[in-house]
């Protein structure tokens, strides 16, 4: 057993991010660590790559003892991690970019010649193709993926820890990726694979360890499971409780058409998405994050200009337009990030809650704010959402993380137009506060309001939707009504399989 | 207890005051370094700047063009933009100022002001918009931009000053001055004391400044743009149009500045009375110690203005030269925007002591 | 007359003498930008080099070498405050930059008067300025030699530097970390480089160049300190790193252009132009420049969004 870590434990706050973790590894084997977001996956990795420290538990290598308290000690015990959002120098060679740190030189010169020598030798050992010469930015994702491996393997890593690998590349490149993943272990180092794609993991993993809310569910040996069993084990029965009963939708508040976007790397990032939402419905999007949601609610809200495609809003056409236009023609949005986006933190709670309003009636006059309006919303708000505060006037910045989310779902909810765009409304806020923001979202509905719903929480989709897209990779794969998909199916869908499996 | 000691902690009032003192230990340092007495020097700064009568007024004189200045500032960073601008744009309010009163003499004099202040805010507010626009539009660094209209601003009033409306009975040859103003001028408020109307103008364009900041929908757009840029977009707040606003408002703020020292002290332009002074830079800096906070602008900036009269006063009192007010103020400018780090620091470590608890 | 070898000779020495401070600050301020860090105080560091070189000159009683070293060693000092100010501190760069170059104007003054009890303007017989190099194809070429009429040993330094910084970045392992730092300092550091300790000697060690700039200014065509000696020097040389994208040889290329800019202007002058309108000629160059090279910028991004959208 070439690594070992037991009972790790750790919490940020009041979140158990890794509550009494166990998990070893095998030399020369693929392990496999699936589970959704928030599962714990993460945290583990961090901190066995020494980018945290846990409260308590130990781990051991090579049957020894140790500690990190930094990635430069877990790389002295020769474990590389390949991360997610590369650790790469654009405009600088594939050369460069992998000696960095541990360069051959002459006389504190750059020697290319030796430096270019032994990323072939290296390059050549493991079968990893790249043009030492290239420059990182000419380079596809999937080579980019290659340098930070021979980066891993430059510093001499055994243990090679891979972050959610697939998620940036193409099926192509996914293929080559795996392929060389067994030749890595076939060539004696011991591999970590992070994933929630489970296709990937009955491909090349030996063994699966599943996660879910901070605890390990069980390890399994891939011959003996199957993709469902994996699949109930991540995401578990999740049921509908909130029953809502079936209502006339009205006329169509959103349709999207066509939508698709290429990124800056040149991967399509939206692959022809179309959907509509009517008024009196909630309709979901369920999917693993990262399959496009994100820049799919960037263009619909007017934060992405850049796309092909029609985006109507109440029937008025907003296809690249600004934020305030798409707004006027009857939109809130709830965005996925509340600091980033949905707040301003130096800020106090009433101009938290004025945003998007400044201009209305409602709020001003002749472009003098009624502050005393203002206020009054704001308490009342703060009192319908239970926000835990001294009063508007205090800063978001003072506010729990719950508290704030729930300063910009109730802004967002309480707006008065049709079209509410719903991003992980309910991200990090209490069960009791979560009820009664589902209400809301339903009393929308119920009023004859629409509501497009983003989460990561597949039971507050399978809960509140009356219809469900299923997002893969750039793209709305099925479409189901309230009650024709469980957890299971949903579940294996958004992971990528097929609906009749 | 600790509630309380957390809230002034938490101020800005509590860093600018320890910035304050810093920078004043500095200047005793230094002072004591060349060979000067610092307790003394340091007394004699204060007293000459703010414990009589007269030194009030002086201050309160030579405040009226940095809280203009620090206005402009104050409203331009606020919102996220680093306009070093202020200068420039103080310069063209001046000249303006200066041709154009001398001309109104049929006026009466009241009337005469009004017009003359309204055609400096408007000569500043361009100027600054010139440079936004180029900013703006060529994605060009707005410092720079700002920095380079400052020196083009100087060369083109020294040129104006020269050859187009220079004093040509002016009494000493060797000044480089416009005609002097007759009639239609800033009153002093008090026949025996400096300080002009200017000041009172500057009161009220705090108040003003401070009811736009607070109490305006344009206020709140510029506001949540220099809090935080992305929440401003999400919201569909326009950054461009906010931005033109903002600094056309910055440069008549400034542009008024430079109006009321033509009107209110030289009555006339005299070559580098904005620039010599660093009235700009002292608005900056007063800016960034209230933290943007308007009517911290206005006690920042005659707090700046008392240590550079009693800069003088030692100067002569002394011989201790008057520069070492510009040093103290460039410490007090550095440990203000150091402090965001050490209260951050702080935070952590109470959220750290939080957790352990 | 415009056309005689004489005034074209001329023109061009001055060029040369004008570019030689903007070079050495924006070398300072491309191995800055290089690091990750904006460092805008160079107008204040030359201002303090000169000073202080001035000051050491007047009491050595002419040492030429010791005067270098004094106004080097004082410009270190001062990047060495910013840095730690910037790096550890984390201090806005442009609000800490910005105080340094306004503080470095009070502080020369200050002990300008406390040294020599004058405020505007020091000069002195016993001052030694930096000696002038005759190029040595001189009897051979005189008509050559014209063109370097009047240029000091540091003057040629300047043009050595900017090879070597050129050598230093793309050629060692050291300029090959710093640069690997700036474009991505978290990758830096995931790899175990200290990125604040390599900042913060780039940032102070950029101060010598910054302090070779202010002894040409105080010690090169003339010997004396005079107030604002810099005259916004250093803000060009801001620009001039910009329109060169920190690489030295566009750098030094941008630092030409605005030494031609200057030598225009003082030889409009000459011709009769009024001071003011050629004194503002280098100042409307660094806008227009910054104008002209963001439209290009524009253009180029622009063709290659353009070609990414076609090959999808």
């Amino acid at each position: 057993m070439i690594l070992e870590m037991k009972n790790i434990v750790k919490t940020y706050g009041k979140v158990v991010a890794n509550d009494n973790v166990s998990i070893d590894l095998n030399e020369g084997e693929i392990l496999a660590i699936v589970g959704e977001n928030g599962a714990g996956k993460s945290t583990i990795m961090k901190i066995l790559y020494g980018l945290e420290k846990p409260d308590s538990g130990e781990i051991f290598v090579k049957g020894k003892k140790v500690s990190f308290n930094s990635p430069l000690d877990a790389m002295k015990l020769n474990i590389g991690m390949v991360q997610q959002h590369f650790m790469l120098f654009g405009p600088m060679s594939v050369t460069e970019n992998i000696v960095y740190n541990n360069e051959v030189s002459r006389r504190g010169f750059f020697d290319w010649k030796g430096n270019r020598e032994k990323v072939r030798e290296l390059s050549g050992k493991y079968g990893l193709n790249v043009d030492p010469d290239a420059l990182i930015n000419d380079c596809s994702v999937g080579t980019q993926q290659r340098v930070e491996i021979l980066k891993t393997l430059y510093q001499n890593a055994d243990i090679i820890i891979f972050d959610e690998p697939s998620a940036v590349l193409t099926p192509g490149e996914v293929d080559e990726l795996l392929s060389t993943m067994k030749n890595l272990a076939k060539a004696g180092k011991s591999l970590i694979l992070i994933t929630h794609k489970l296709n990937e993991v009955m491909e090349v993993a030996d063994r699966v360890t599943v996660m879910r809310s901070g605890k390990v569910i069980g390890t399994v040996n891939k011959k003996d499971t199957s993709t469902d069993e994996l699949s109930y084990m991540m995401i578990g029965r999740h049921t509908s409780q909130l029953n809502i009963p079936d209502m006339k939708t009205g006329k169509r508040l959103l349709e999207v058409e066509h939508l698709s976007m290429g990124s800056a790397l040149g991967k399509k990032v939206l692959n022809d998405v179309s959907l509509h939402v009517d008024a009196g419905e909630i309709v979901g999007i369920a999917g693993v994050s990262g399959n496009g949601q994100s820049e799919m609610i960037r263009c619909i809200t007017g934060l992405e200009k850049q796309y092909e495609g029609k985006v109507l809003v109440c029937d008025q056409d907003v296809s690249n337009q600004g934020v305030s236009i798409i707004r006027k023609a009857g939109m809130s949005h709830i965005p996925e990030d509340r600091y980033l986006w949905g707040s301003a933190r130096e800020a106090s709670l009433s101009d938290n809650f004025l945003m998007g309003e400044e201009d209305s009636d409602a709020f001003s006059s002749h472009g003098i704010l009624k502050q005393k309006t203002i206020d009054r919303h704001a308490d009342r708000l703060i009192d319908e959402y239970a926000i835990k505060t001294d009063g508007c006037r205090q800063k978001m910045k003072e506010l729990s993380g719950g508290n704030a989310q729930k300063v910009i779902t109730a802004r967002e909810i309480e707006r008065d137009c049709p079209l509410t765009i719903a991003c992980e409304p309910t991200r990090g806020i209490d069960i009791g506060a979560m009820e009664f923001v589902h209400e809301r979202l339903v009393n929308k509905r119920d009023n004859g309001g629409g509501v497009l719903l983003v989460s990561s929480e597949l039971s507050e989709i399978l809960k509140l939707s009356d219809r469900i897209y299923v997002m893969y990779e750039g793209h709305l794969n099925y479409e189901f009504r309230h009650g024709e998909v469980d957890d299971r199916k949903l579940g294996r869908l958004m992971l990528g399989g097929k609906a009749d499996e | 207890m600790n509630k309380i000691m957390n809230k002034i902690g938490n101020s800005n009032i509590l860093f600018s005051l320890m910035a304050i003192l810093a920078g004043l230990l500095v200047g005793g340092v230094i002072m004591a370094i060349t060979g000067q007495n610092p307790v003394e020097g340091i007394l004699g700064l204060l007293k000459g700047g703010y414990l009589t009568s007269y030194a009030i007024a002086s201050t309160l004189t030579r405040a009226t063009p940095i809280i203009f200045a620090g206005l402009s500032a104050a409203l331009a960073w606020g919102s996220g933009y680093s306009s070093m601008g202020a200068q420039g744009q103080m310069i063209i309010g001046a000249i303006t100022a200066a041709i154009v009163a001398p001309r109104l003499g049929f006026l009466p004099p009241f009337l005469a002001v009004i017009i003359t202040l309204i055609f400096s805010m408007t000569a500043g507010a361009l100027y600054s918009l010139i440079s936004a626009h180029i900013s703006a539009k060529y994605d060009a660094y707005l410092l720079i931009v700002t920095l380079m209209f400052n020196y083009l601003a100087d060369y083109l009033a020294s040129y104006l000053t020269n050859y187009v409306f220079l004093d040509p009975v002016a009494l000493d040859k060797l000044a480089i001055q416009t005609i002097k103003i007759e009639g239609s001028i800033l009153p002093r408020i008090f026949p025996r004391y400096t300080t002009h109307y200017g000041f009172l103008i500057a009161l009220i364009a705090v108040a003003a400044t401070a009811f736009i900041i607070n109490k305006t929908s344009f206020g709140y757009k510029a506001r949540m743009g220099g809090l935080n840029a992305g929440f401003a977009e999400y919201g569909g707040i326009d950054s461009r149009k906010t931005m033109y606003k903002v600094l056309l408002l910055s440069g008549a703020l400034a542009g008024l500045g430079g109006a009321c020292e033509v009107l209110g002290t030289k009555f006339r332009y005299v070559d580098k009375m904005i620039t010599s002074p660093g009235y700009s830079w002292s608005g900056i800096t007063a800016s960034l110690m209230s933290n943007y906070n308007i009517i911290g602008v206005l006690f920042s900036s005659i707090f700046l203005s008392g240590i550079a009269i009693g800069g003088s006063t030692i100067e002569l009192s002394m011989n201790i030269p008057s520069e070492i007010t510009q040093i103290i103020q460039g410490v007090i400018t550095m440990l203000v925007t150091a402090k965001f780090v050490i209260r951050w620091h702080r935070k952590e470590n109470g959220r750290k002591e939080a957790e352990t608890k | 007359m415009i056309f005689e070898w004489s005034y074209i000779s001329a023109i061009i020495s001055s060029t040369l003498r004008m570019c030689s401070p903007i070079l050495l600050c924006s070398l300072a301020a491309a191995i800055c930008s290089k690091a990750g860090v904006f460092n805008i105080a160079m107008e204040g560091c030359m201002m303090v080099s000169a000073f202080f070189a001035i000051v050491v000159n007047y009491y050595s009683g002419g040492s030429v070498l010791l005067a270098i070293l004094a106004g080097i060693l004082s410009s270190m000092l001062i990047s060495a405050v910013l840095a730690v100010l910037i790096i550890r501190l984390k201090a806005s760069p442009v609000v800490a930059g910005m105080a340094i170059n306004t503080m470095s104007g009070g502080l020369t003054t200050y002990l300008m008067y406390v040294f020599f009890h004058t405020k505007g303007l020091f000069q002195n017989p016993t001052l030694n300025g930096l000696s002038k190099l005759t190029p040595f194809f001189a009897s051979a070429f005189p008509e050559l030699a014209q063109m370097f009429y009047g240029l000091t040993t540091v003057d040629y330094l300047s043009w050595i530097i900017a090879i070597l910084v050129q050598i230093f970045l793309y050629r060692t392992v050291i300029g090959y970390r710093i640069r690997a730092i700036g474009i991505n300092p978290e990758a830096a550091r995931s790899l175990g480089t200290p990125v604040e300790k390599y900042q913060f000697w780039t940032m102070t060690l950029s101060g010598i160049f910054c302090g070779l700039a202010g002894v040409l200014l105080s010690m090169g065509s003339v010997t004396l300190f005079i107030q604002n000696i810099t005259s916004g020097k250093g803000y060009i040389a801001m620009t001039a790193n910009n329109l060169g994208k920190s690489h030295p040889l566009g750098v030094a290329v941008a630092s030409l252009f605005f030494g031609a800019c200057q030598s225009l202007g003082s030889f409009l002058q000459q011709a009769g132009l009024k001071g003011q309108i050629t004194g503002s000629i280098p100042y409307a160059a660094t806008v227009l420049a910054s104008v002209v090279s963001s439209i290009r910028y524009r253009r180029q991004k622009e063709k290659k969004i353009r070609e990414a959208i076609s090959e999808n």
